[in-house]
């Protein structure tokens, strides 16, 4: 079964619909490789070259009232506990998890303070990692990614200009802790 | 750090914002907090200062954690506005559109907006991401999913003749002859475009298909085995591809010459 009839409708036309440059060849590109949605993705095309839409009036009553509603309800969704995954692990439980993960402990350290550059670390370091924490990989990153921007939102106690923070490369964090070459060459393939 | 996007292309790499947004967030979350919400409330897109769409989602998104704040709230509604501006009132432009559809289309967007925003405080949602990619565009996907659910559930019909038997209207019957809607001239005024969107609009849907590639400029039929044309992608003859074309044509031009006599 070719790849591209596994991608569902839904994401199909999504990424379609925020291709950078929509016209006769991007619908034709995806009409040969999705033709099973080709009606949803010719009404899509039709739908994308309407001008954009704007109410300039004031808004309604029953308009406030639903943009009430809904910050009501989000407000009061708790987001999901995610686990101290890795601010609660005890000396020990670093020191497997880094040997498990085959790593210097100093490196769980530094994911422990988010000083590392998420974009920068391979995949399949990042599955293992949370599977070590029989955590998903989602959740993980969530966490991980999570610090940086919050805690550039939790500076503004006096609406001051926050400090940019300084993140370490996954590959230079492996120099630093003295990882030999040959194994910082499998860590970055994710071969571990 | 601006959080990387996590979600993967239908070619499997990983998505990154447009350089526009990113060079925006960047500027932007070096701001204060008075300062940034000033920003997001500038309703003009010219406006140099404007907040784009797609960057006060970010702000929303990475507040997973401190959403009861009133800074969170305020940006949440700002973003909540946006939406139910960009989605057409009850109030239909040529009469023929179902007041009541619009309604409930508008109704039902929102809300799976706003679904897409709780799921995505529980947990990263990582279809969110096509909106910090192009807002507007992936807003205008949400609206047509949910507007064809709605005429699904409403069973509608909107033909105006018997699309087997080939019988048109008395009120439409005419012949389409050769007849370009997006001629430019026509196009590049406002009445005009409205006009012929609200005529497509009610169109049956293989038609209004024909319509679009036509527009896109796809052949409808070609002796190249290698070229895609309407017939090949609607699967039907070159005959019924064009015959169907001559009756949207008929509508189209019912409607435009009605709009000229109002």
């Amino acid at each position: 079964m070719p790849a591209e009839s596994q991608h569902s409708c839904e994401d199909v036309l999504y990424a379609f619909a925020i291709e950078p440059k929509l016209g006769r060849d991007t619908l034709e590109k995806y009409l040969r490789n999705y033709p099973q949605y080709a009606d949803e993705l010719i009404d899509l095309s039709f739908e994308l070259s309407r001008e954009a839409y704007v109410d300039e009036a004031p808004l309604s009553c029953e308009d406030q009232a639903l943009i009430d509603r809904a910050w009501q309800r989000h407000s009061e969704t708790a987001p999901k506990e995610i686990m101290p995954l890795l601010s609660t692990l005890s000396v020990a439980e670093q020191r497997a998890l880094a040997q498990y993960l085959d790593v210097p402990r100093q490196v769980i350290t530094a994911f422990r303070e988010c000083r590392v550059e998420l974009t920068s670390v391979p995949t399949p370091f990042l599955e293992r990692f949370a599977s070590a924490l029989n955590s998903t990989l989602d959740i993980l990153m969530n966490m991980l990614s999570r610090q940086p921007v919050s805690d550039l939102g939790r500076s503004y106690k006096a609406d001051a200009r926050p400090e940019a923070q300084t993140l370490v490369t996954f590959e230079q964090l492996l120099i630093d802790a003295d990882v030999p070459q040959d194994k910082r060459v499998l860590l970055m393939k994710g071969e571990n | 750090m601006i959080n990387p996007l996590q979600k993967h292309t239908l070619d499997g790499r990983l998505y990154s914002r447009r350089s526009i947004i990113e060079a925006k967030l960047v500027e932007l979350v070096s701001l204060s907090r008075d300062e940034l919400i000033t920003r997001c409330a500038i309703e003009q897109k010219d406006d140099p200062d404007y907040v784009p769409s797609e960057c006060l989602l970010y702000f929303i998104r990475s507040s997973r954690t401190d959403s009861s704040n009133t800074y969170f709230e305020r940006l949440y509604k700002l973003l909540a506005e946006r939406v139910l501006r960009s989605l057409p009132k009850a109030e239909s432009l040529n009469g023929k559109t179902t007041s009541l559809s619009k309604s409930a289309i508008r109704e039902k967007v929102f809300g799976g907006f706003v679904d897409l925003l709780v799921s995505d405080r529980d947990a990263y949602l990582d279809k969110l991401d096509y909106y910090e990619i192009n807002f507007d565009d992936a807003l205008k996907k949400l609206r047509l999913t949910v507007q064809n659910q709605i005429w699904k559930e409403e069973n509608r019909s909107t033909t105006l003749y018997d699309e087997e038997t080939g019988d048109l209207s008395t009120a439409v019957e005419r012949a389409a002859g050769s007849f370009d809607p997006f001629n430019a001239s026509a196009f590049a005024d406002d009445d005009y475009r409205l006009c012929l969107y609200a005529a497509i609009d009610i169109l049956p849907p293989e038609q209004r298909r024909i319509i679009e590639m036509l527009r896109q400029g796809i052949p409808i039929d070609s002796k190249e085995p290698n070229v895609l044309t309407i017939a090949k992608a609607l699967g039907k003859s070159e005959k019924t591809i064009r015959t169907y074309r001559d009756k949207a044509y008929a509508v189209i031009r019912a409607a435009l010459n009605e709009g000229e006599e109002v």
